[in-house]
């Protein structure tokens, strides 16, 4: 694991991608602390409110900033909208949707709901969905996969069959039709649905993995002392399986934040009013011949964009660093790797003919 | 014939599969069973009680599961897929309608996506780790984490911007075909871009893989240029191969139009589905989801047929075995 870090800390944009991703997750976490219509802190007749901005006081229900009287004080967001906050009514000049002016940095929606508020409340259903729907591919994945290509026979023919049937779908039909049978959808159906259909995905690469860790000697060997399947399964089999497993959680999660913004501009993913990047989209949709509206189109499709390209270099870099015989993963590589370098080179000789080699060598094209 | 015939024939469990799926994604519907019946209103999507007495019996939803099924694969087979909750019309009546939108979508998208994703293959595999290669690089790897729906967005916003047209098949009144093809190029230039980052990744890898081949050291040997080296001798082997990927990108190219045909207003497949599910219509969705995952198998199985036939090796295995 140790070398893998080492490998993976070589390439700057790996490092770079990580960053990138760790301030998402931060965005994520600390929402609340970055867009509120609330106080982080506040003094009010005397009273010290702590994390206002998280906690449901009940005598601040109705606070309204000009309501702060001499010797109070409130320490506010940076951004001082939430996600949900609607303008009084009366209170606007002109109806929303707002351009971006000094309020509203990237203007607000129809409804006058803050599109920068929103657009950093937004991480959270992505990362949520991604990362839920990502690990139930996973969990799947692994399980199926690891008893397709242990055990083989009919379990093996029959989850094969499944992974055809799942791979050969219109993913993103299956998902609506799915999401259009239920009553209503949310989140978490979301994220179940996106899981259950993309183990396939998973499944199909540990199997591979397993039916090659199956024949090696040494589980020859381990088997022939009399170890139990099931040992031999989760110390020599699993442990190999999980590389490519990671590498499918770490691209799983890019498309997974894809297919949901998807799902949601279509309106069959997170309901109204949640933020959501695809909502956001959608939002911007139904004005979408209103030019104050753009932002609403144009910023929320740049966060998923740079989240999915952080994840996906992330998975990238993982990939090369942990598999570096791997071919034909998930998603082609997008860059020179080592192996299709060593595909270039001369093919290795036994030592002994190494010298010929040398006096007849044929000019590489470089 | 022969490998041609085995492949097909390898389809059938897959297509009773996505029978299968299909069947118990409907079946399991919350509520439906008894919301369906219960109340004689206007439950899912305003059908009408006589629509859904039919559903029912149609579905086998008075009868245990495995009759069910085999009740409505039996009609299946009989070109019955039941009538729509929405307007009464047969289920496969409304299919036929929209599938032809969506072929004028993919098919077109599909052929552009082979003609710009070779060349921009060739290009990257011939120098690898050249500026041409890695700026490539970069490109189609930006091209796999865009949303497709903000990329059709935004050409919408500025086509719409440049009075292009961002609606429907036609203008109003026109019929024409240099209209159609004005109206199609901005939702094909969408759903191509996706196989494009696709195809021409696994074309470069596979060229680069070729390229280490013996025979092609023996073509340099002998003193071939490097440009017929890379176009007579790698390419036509890289290219066989590519030709099987057209079925694996059958079944995004369909996603794509589900988000394509609603920013671009377009009555296809993926317009019917989303009026389906927004509306509960359950026949329509079954329709659907037993149709497209029929074709795309069927897509895929071509692919593979064709790759077979044109690759002797391959034909040698599959007669053997």
């Amino acid at each position: 694991m140790n070398g893998a870090w080492q490998s993976f800390r070589r390439r700057r944009r790996n490092l770079a991608a990580l960053g990138l991703l760790l301030a998402f997750f931060a965005a994520a976490l600390f929402a609340d602390f970055l867009a509120s219509d609330r106080p982080i802190a506040m003094r009010k007749q005397g009273t010290l409110y702590l994390f206002a901005n998280l906690i449901d006081y009940r005598e601040l229900r109705s606070f309204e900033a000009r309501d702060l009287r001499a010797g109070d004080w409130a320490l506010w967001a940076p951004l001082r909208h939430g996600p949900y906050s609607i303008p009084a009514p009366g209170s606007l000049l002109t109806p929303p949707p707002l351009p971006p002016g000094p309020g509203h940095p990237l203007g607000t929606d129809r409804a006058g709901r803050d599109t920068l508020a929103r657009l950093i409340h937004g991480t959270r259903a992505s990362l949520a969905v991604g990362v839920a729907a990502a690990l139930l591919q996973v969990c799947l994945g692994l399980l199926l996969g690891l008893v397709s290509g242990y055990f083989g026979g009919l379990a093996d023919s029959a989850i094969t069959r499944a992974t055809e049937v799942l791979l050969s779908f219109p993913l993103l039909l299956l998902l609506l039709v799915a999401q259009g049978v239920l009553e209503r959808t949310t989140i978490a159906s979301t994220a179940a649905v996106i899981g259950l259909t993309r183990w396939a995905d998973t499944s199909r690469l540990v199997r591979a993995e397993a039916l090659r860790v199956r024949a090696l000697p040494y589980v020859e060997a381990s088997r022939a002392l009399g170890a139990p399947p099931l040992r031999i399964l989760l110390r020599h089999v699993l442990p190999n399986c999980l590389a490519p497993a990671l590498v499918s959680v770490a691209f799983g999660v890019g498309t997974a934040i894809l297919v949901e913004s998807a799902l949601s501009f279509l309106g069959f993913g997170a309901p109204e009013p949640t933020a959501s990047w695809g909502l956001l989209m959608a939002d911007g949709f139904q004005d979408v011949l209103d030019p104050n509206a753009r932002p609403l189109v144009l910023f929320p499709g740049l966060a998923i964009f740079l989240c999915v390209s952080a994840f996906n270099l992330v998975a990238d870099g993982l990939r090369e660093a942990l598999q570096p015989r791997a071919q034909g993963a998930v998603v082609p590589s997008a860059f020179i790797t080592s192996d299709q370098k060593r595909a270039l080179s001369p093919a290795p000789m036994p030592a002994g003919a190494a010298h010929e080699v040398a006096t007849y060598s044929v000019p590489e094209a470089k | 014939m022969r490998p041609v015939r085995s492949r097909l024939l390898r389809t059938v469990p897959t297509v009773l599969g996505i029978t299968v799926l299909a069947f118990a994604l409907v079946r399991a519907a919350p509520g439906s069973p008894a919301a369906l019946y219960g109340d004689g209103g206007l439950q899912p999507g305003g059908a009408t009680l006589l629509q859904l007495r039919e559903y029912r019996r149609l579905m086998g939803l008075d009868e245990p599961v495995l009759a069910g099924y085999l009740r409505w694969m039996s009609q299946l087979l009989r070109g019955d897929l039941g009538s729509s909750f929405r307007d009464g019309r047969p289920v496969l009546t409304v299919l036929a309608e929209a599938l032809p939108v969506t072929l004028l979508l993919s098919l077109p998208s599909l052929l552009l996506g082979y003609l710009v994703a070779i060349p921009i293959g060739i290009v990257s595999a011939a120098r690898p780790g050249g500026v041409l290669d890695r700026a490539l690089g970069w490109f189609v790897f930006a091209l796999f984490s865009l949303p497709l729906q903000w990329v059709a967005l935004v050409l919408v916003l500025f086509a719409g911007d440049a009075g292009w047209p961002i609606q429907g098949l036609h203008g109003e009144g026109m019929r024409t075909f240099p209209d159609l093809l004005a109206h199609l190029i901005l939702p094909v230039a969408c759903l191509t871009y996706g196989s494009v980052a696709v195809l021409s990744r696994y074309l470069r890898s596979s060229m680069l893989e070729e390229m280490g081949q013996d025979y092609v050291r023996t073509a340099r040997a002998k003193g071939l240029r490097e440009s017929a080296v890379i176009l007579r001798h790698v390419l036509p082997n890289s290219l066989l191969s590519l030709l099987t990927l057209f079925g694996l990108t059958l079944p995004a190219l369909i996603s794509g139009a589900v988000i394509l045909e609603r920013v671009f207003g377009l009555p296809g497949m993926g317009r019917l589905t989303f009026d389906a599910a927004l509306g509960r219509d359950l026949p329509v969705l079954m329709g659907v989801i037993t149709l497209s995952g029929i074709l795309t198998t069927l897509g895929m199985a071509a692919a593979d047929a064709l790759y077979a036939r044109a690759d002797p090796r391959i034909r040698l295995e599959t007669e053997q075995a």
